[in-house]
């Protein structure tokens, strides 16, 4: 009965809720990990600090919250390779930054190849990475077993692994110390974050937001960021626009703590699976996402079911783990699978939009923090952000990552 | 072995049988036990009194409860297929039972688990869930009703026996989902061990949750010491296994419950040393004693006793409400959470039989003043190895949601899910926060309800049930090839000689077919019979070129695209008669094809006589192409004439072959003079028998989809998912042709005219060939300009590599999607796979027989 | 699992459907008419709203109809 290491301390001072005020330069609707990334960013880099997050639940409640950490850069077009590896390398020195532990784990991720097709897919992306200098490289089914000895990876007639992506610098992350590593350092730097407080409305006038109306009293807002993931269809509404996104369950859940036996991130897009373990020893696993809309948290338990027997399928050993607790996030899908991400100008020329991130957007936490501050600070898009207009709807220049990540956590 | 010890009273206990004795080990200490003892008992009546280790502390810690609360009782279970992480509380003994206990951690067998689990399915009008005394009430009202089928779902080894119901023992519920969906795990023959076990998903009209209730302790320091325990769990061991907890007691209650387990316990022979009220003020204060408690302090003094009996409250079970959608509010007159608002769709109700007169306020931590080395051993959540000082370093962050604290601390995450912590922990944070508890609110209970095996989940769904094998009726006479996975189908990928590499075996494929002839199973390609006098309609809808104009015996190519004008599909439609139609699809895309055609005839277009039939299965098909296919098919189909003029490219018949009906069909996916025979899918061996041994004098050589894939690039016949990958319409491939100019629409002829699909410089589809004739093109490799230096990342991509192959008519080849690419023809550019480059010259798509001068043969 | 009523087969698990979206939506009369602003409306945009919502839903594994229904995206409530 060997005891097993603590997880590291939280820091003794993490921040305070604030009472809303009546106006505030910059309004950020949701306080997930994208809000509070922003406002961290606003106030750390362009010294805007007349800031509010605010948040109906509370601070990181939602999908930072229920995600599977999983962090990595290897995507297909340039446009996502450029946001992700900038978020990667922000990653790699954020506990400096922010002055708290993220305890981002650099520990790989592979992305298994079940057919020919995959083999096809996959050789392909570790092409495109290498040419925009992000590590990757393509294993053999023995290099793969040797990284992952738990997998299997012999001749069988269902599901045999031809091969697997690797990414070395790709890795997983606490989200909790993440999201509240971003609270803290924005509450230090004068961040109001409001949680409890839902936004029931916007007031428009002139072809600007004015203000914003929230259950916990009107806030006037010289600009209005929205940041709110699975509810961003929602609000957009509120606003009279009506965006591509569509907000779907995907389901999650974790084992008991598990001696570690499985020390890289494993995924499989052709059956859905994505494992890896945790600090503490649990296993953590994602699911499909489930093909009908929902807001309830809540996912069809077959698809966990029909999880289970893939993962039972790459892991023989993992049929005797045990399901402890499933849970169900909310993710924002957009027709090519890329977020949206720029200025809402149909909603007024003072909105600006980050949603749409799918199942990609724990990972882009740090990056799109960066870069969508610094869009919103200086008016314009970023250059890393300029591709995920909502124009590109119109034009048909999609980002289209579904051939490469249907299923892209 | 430990004999019958002094734990186990000489007589007693509802669910042991005496007269059957089993043995089970505990870290090699051998344990008597009887039939019906769970492991947990077993342990308390074998004296073992450390049952696990804290995961952090590594202190010893003993039994608190007596079911799915147990917070320390855990076990590695090492005989039979092994489990990790198996709560003693809840494991029935059985004969040759070993475990390790652990510190909360348990640990994966290397070897592999057979174990094959069931599922069944069970279907009632009412689905009662708990056999307690609400539950066959509930049940029995059910019957007397009228209602239906009525089934009850008890957690314990007897249910109760209702006439007209079905009650079902050893099942727990693990999941109340929408619409009245239960998942359960049903324990079986637990006395004859093996863990055998299976999953039953249960849909019910309505269900009645009867789900009883469960204990909470109070929290005080040195509150982890074995020989602390809940009370009513205490004298439950005495009633159910006949076990006495303790031999001195003390008994600390917040309600009337706790006395009455005091008196059970007085009666099996424990020593009641005192009885102490929280509503009178008593408080316990701390606890003595190493491996086992020997004293307890309280504010009323202290007492020598190895058994603290303590209850918080009695409240009821509510985690099946919260998993259905149900709420929950906080009730002072239970001191618990009750169920609130049911779950939507009226499915739901909820059962219990607990009275409040026996409750009192909540009582917490009762006594805020503990110092820092008192909170530090308050155990909130000894599972987590989490203390009242955990929760205050959190809220002293700044924490004030429960969620918060309960991430902070971890409290409530662990193996037995905070049954015995959450709603101590909401308690604990309302006091510190000085607001009302129901305002804190408790973290929501998620499924399962308690943990459930991976491999039972997945059930029968593994090994080759995991997803189905598809193989044609053909399948046996080319099974000894390697195969190639192609959806679910199994295809022959090449089919090398003994000495022959399957590169080599394709060499020789390509060169039959080129030269001479080839067979190969063309049955999986997908068959969609359509049928109507609007199919002509439908068609020219769906593919981008025209249909309707096509005669009765010919046949055409088409391309479909996605309203978004990308291409989802391709092949070859033949038109039978006026009103029957033969449309052929990838292999991968059969079934979605034939969603999307009714989808539109369904949805959109109603109004068109059109009825689709998917006819993959019902036919086997064998194409045969070659210079000498003719020769092959005159002699299988002697009475039709299959010359040039006769027999015309692109043009059916129905014709008898060897001896079988069948359809001839002259298309070519290879440049080559070719046919295609299709016979009712039973014939499929004797048609392949038939043909090998017509074209026998030929030389007909079976090839495989490599061979199949080489032919058509060389043709530049592209592939659907190969050389598409979602972003390519009809004119990157080469297909502009086909995008009808005179239809007014076709499904993605409106996305054609957008900017983006206008665009010169999009990827087209064009032909590489290595700038040294020799070298191998990879597959996926990306394209940059010739020279360019790979170490200066980013380096512009101009397109990639979509197929390539070692060995066309004039060497290694290759297609490609490349920016403008069509305009590039004859440039030189590096094609980059691993860092590697190699020079490659784009050429036309088409790289043999670019005047199609071979179809009708040579 | 969500139970679908198919207004045919009777209620039954939503595995043996697939999903439709948002219900109501008509393939444009005249596409070539649409400016390309309405057209990616067509293409893209659906309704996605946290309340009661119209979608379809198609019978694969039995009659294979498509049909509407209306369903509440927070509590999965089913009204055929």
């Amino acid at each position: 009965m060997k005891p097993a290491p603590r997880l590291p301390e939280h820091p003794p001072r993490l921040w305070k809720d604030a009472e809303p005020r009546k106006a505030y330069d910059v309004v950020i609707v949701g306080g997930g990990g994208h809000g509070l990334a922003t406002a961290y960013h606003l106030a750390a880099d362009h010294g805007i600090t007349n800031v509010a997050v605010v948040e109906k639940g509370w601070l990181a409640g939602g999908n930072m919250a229920r995600n599977t950490t999983i962090i990595r850069s290897n995507y297909l077009w340039d446009a996502s390779a450029g946001i992700y590896e900038h978020a990667l390398g922000l990653w790699e020195t954020l506990e400096e930054r922010l002055g708290t532990t993220v305890m981002f784990d650099q520990r790989g991720v592979l992305n298994l190849a079940h057919n020919l097709s995959d083999v096809r897919e996959g050789k392909r992306r570790v092409n495109a990475n290498q040419l925009n200098g992000i590590d990757a490289h393509w294993l053999t089914p023995a290099e793969v077993g040797k990284l992952a000895p738990v997998l299997d990876v012999s001749e069988r007639p269902r599901h045999p692994v031809h091969g697997a992506t690797f990414q070395p610098r790709a890795g997983i992350a606490k989200h909790d110390y993440v999201a509240w590593g971003y609270a803290r350092a924005a509450y230090e730097l004068g961040v109001d974050l409001v949680s409890d407080c839902e936004v029931t409305g916007f007031t428009q006038t002139g072809g600007r937001v004015t203000s914003v109306s929230t259950t916990r009293g009107e806030i006037s807002a010289g600009t209005v960021v929205l940041c709110a993931a699975g509810h961003s269809a929602v609000l957009a509404e509120k606003l009279g626009v009506r965006l591509p996104v569509q907000s779907h369950p995907l389901q999650a859940l974790v084992s008991e703590l598990l001696e570690q036996v499985l020390d890289t991130v494993v995924m499989s897009n052709a059956v859905h699976v994505y494992v890896s373990q945790a600090h503490k020893g649990e296993l953590v696993m994602g699911a499909g996402v489930d093909p009908h809309i929902g807001y309830g948290r809540r996912g069809s338990f077959h698809v966990v079911e029909e999880q289970m027997a893939a993962a039972v399928e790459l892991f023989p050993i993992f049929a005797r783990a045990h399901v402890l607790r499933t849970w169900a996030g909310i993710v924002d899908v957009t027709p090519d699978a890329s977020p949206i991400v720029g200025p809402l100008d149909a909603a007024g020329d003072n909105v600006w939009i980050n949603c749409g991130w799918g199942t990609g957007g724990f990972k882009a936490t740090p990056g799109i923090g960066d870069v969508f501050a610094d869009s919103v600070a200086h008016g314009r898009a970023h250059d890393l952000v300029a591709p995920y207009a909502l124009e590109r709807f119109t034009t048909g220049r999609l980002i289209d990552e579904h051939g490469a990540a249907a299923v892209a956590h | 072995m430990t004999g019958p010890t002094s734990s186990r009273l000489p007589d007693g206990g509802t669910r042991v049988d005496r007269s059957r004795p089993v043995t089970v080990t505990v870290d090699g200490v051998e344990l008597a036990a009887y039939v019906g003892d769970t492991l947990a008992s077993a342990m308390l009546a074998g004296g073992l009194d450390v049952v696990g280790a804290g995961i952090y502390t590594g202190r010893p810690r003993g039994l608190v409860g007596i079911g799915r609360e147990e917070p320390n009782a855990w076990v590695q279970v090492t005989s039979g297929t092994g489990e990790p992480m198996v709560q003693a509380t809840t494991q029935p003994v059985h004969d040759g039972l070993v475990v390790e206990r652990l510190a909360g951690r348990g640990r994966l067998l290397p070897h592999t688990d057979e174990t094959r689990y069931d599922v069944l399915h069970l279907h009632a009008e009412v689905v009662v869930v708990g056999g307690g005394s609400a539950g066959v009430a509930a049940a029995r009202a059910a019957v007397e009703a009228g209602e239906g089928r009525v089934l009850l779902l008890d957690d314990a080894p007897v249910a109760p026996v209702i006439d007209g119901a079905r009650c079902v023992p050893d099942t727990v519920v693990v999941g109340a989902h929408a619409h009245g969906r239960l998942v359960a795990v049903q324990r079986l023959d637990s006395a004859e061990g093996g863990g055998a076990r299976r999953l039953l998903q249960v849909q019910a009209g309505r269900v009645v949750l009867a789900t009883g209730s469960e204990e909470r302790p109070m929290a005080f320091p040195g509150n982890d010491r074995p020989g602390v325990m809940l009370a009513r769990a205490a004298a439950s061991y005495v009633e159910r296994y006949g076990v006495r907890p303790g031999s001195r007691a003390v008994v600390w209650t917040a309600h009337d419950g706790g006395h009455a387990a005091a008196a059970t316990l007085a009666a099996a022979g424990v020593e009641v040393v005192a009885v102490l009220d929280v509503r009178d003020g008593d408080v316990v204060t701390g606890t003595e004693g190493g491996e086992r408690l020997t004293a307890v302090h309280t504010t009323a003094g202290w007492y020598d006793a190895d058994l603290l009996a303590v209850s918080g409250a009695v409240t009821p079970e509510t985690r099946l409400w919260t998993h259905a959608g149900g709420t929950t509010r906080w009730s002072d007159e239970v001191a618990g959470f009750v169920p609130d608002a049911p779950p939507q769709g009226g499915r739901f109700s909820w059962a219990w039989s607990g009275s409040t007169a026996e409750r009192a306020p909540a009582a917490w931590f009762c006594a805020a003043d503990l110092t820092d080395e008192q909170a530090a051993e308050t155990y909130l959540d000894s599972h987590r190895d989490a203390t009242l000082a955990d929760v205050r370093h959190a809220v002293e962050a700044g924490l004030r949601s429960v969620e918060h604290v309960k991430r902070h601390t971890t409290i409530g995450t662990g193996a037995d899910q905070g049954r015995c912590s959450g709603v101590l922990t909401a308690g604990v944070l309302a006091e510190l926060l000085g607001e009302p508890l129901g305002r804190v609110g408790a973290t929501g209970a998620r499924p399962p309800l308690v943990p459930v095996p991976f491999g039972l989940l997945a059930a029968r769904n593994r090994g080759v049930l995991s997803d189905p094998v598809r193989v044609t009726p053909i399948h046996d006479r080319v099974a000894h090839a390697p195969m190639e996975d192609v959806g679910q189908w199994k295809r022959p990928y090449a089919f090398p000689s003994v000495d022959e590499s399957l590169d080599e075996a394709v060499v020789r494929e390509c060169r039959a077919v080129r030269t001479g002839v080839g067979m190969m199973d063309a049955s999986t390609l997908g068959a969609i019979h359509l049928r109507g006098a609007d199919v002509g309609v439908l068609l020219d809808m769906v593919y981008t070129n025209l249909f309707s104009t096509l005669a009765v015996g010919k046949v055409r190519y088409g391309v479909m695209c996605g309203p978004d004008g990308m291409v989802i599909d391709d092949g070859t439609t033949m038109r039978l008669s006026e009103t029957d139609w033969l449309m052929s699809t990838t292999t991968g895309n059969a079934a979605a094809v034939l969603d999307t055609l009714e989808e539109w005839l369904l949805t959109e277009w109603p109004h068109l006589d059109v009825a689709c039939t998917s006819q993959t299965d019902h036919w086997s098909t064998v194409a045969i192409a070659g210079p000498s296919s003719r020769d092959v098919v005159a002699v299988l189909a002697p009475d039709e004439d299959v010359s040039a003029e006769g027999f015309a490219f692109m043009t059916h018949r129905e014709a008898v072959v060897a001896g079988m009906p069948a359809r001839l069909a002259r298309v070519s996916f290879s440049g080559e003079l070719a046919f295609e025979v299709s016979v009712p899918a039973w014939y499929g061996a004797a048609l392949w028998d038939a043909v090998a041994q017509a074209g026998a004098p030929y030389g007909i050589t079976p090839y495989g989809t490599e061979t199949m894939h080489v032919l058509r690039a060389e043709k530049a016949f592209p592939i659907v998912g190969q050389d598409t990958d979602g972003t390519v319409t009809p004119a990157d491939l080469g297909l502009g042709w086909a995008l009808s100019k005179k239809k007014v629409d076709y499904v993605g002829k409106r996305s054609h005219a957008r900017e983006d699909a206008q665009r010169p410089d999009r990827r087209h589809l064009v032909g590489l060939a290595p700038l040294d004739g020799a070298s191998r093109i990879a597959e996926g490799s990306q394209l940059v300009a010739h020279g360019a230096d790979l170490s200066a990342t980013p380096v512009p991509m101009l397109g990639h590599v979509t197929s390539a192959y070692a060995a066309g008519v004039a060497g290694p080849f290759a297609l490609a999607l490349l920016d403008g690419g069509r305009d590039r023809i004859g440039e030189v550019l590096d094609a980059v796979d691993d860092l590697v480059p190699t020079p490659v010259r784009v050429t036309a798509p088409v790289s043999y027989d670019p005047e199609g001068a071979r179809r009708d043969g040579i | 699992m969500l139970r679908i009523p198919c207004p045919h087969c009777g209620e039954r698990d939503e595995t043996e459907f697939h999903y439709g979206g948002e219900a109501g939506v008509d393939y444009p009369a005249e596409p070539a008419a649409l400016d390309d602003v309405a057209w990616a409306e067509y293409l893209f945009v659906r309704a996605d709203p946290a309340d009661w919502f119209t979608e379809r839903w198609c019978h694969v594994s039995a009659c294979r109809q498509w049909f509407t229904i209306d369903r509440h995206t927070v509590s999965d409530e089913v009204r055929a």
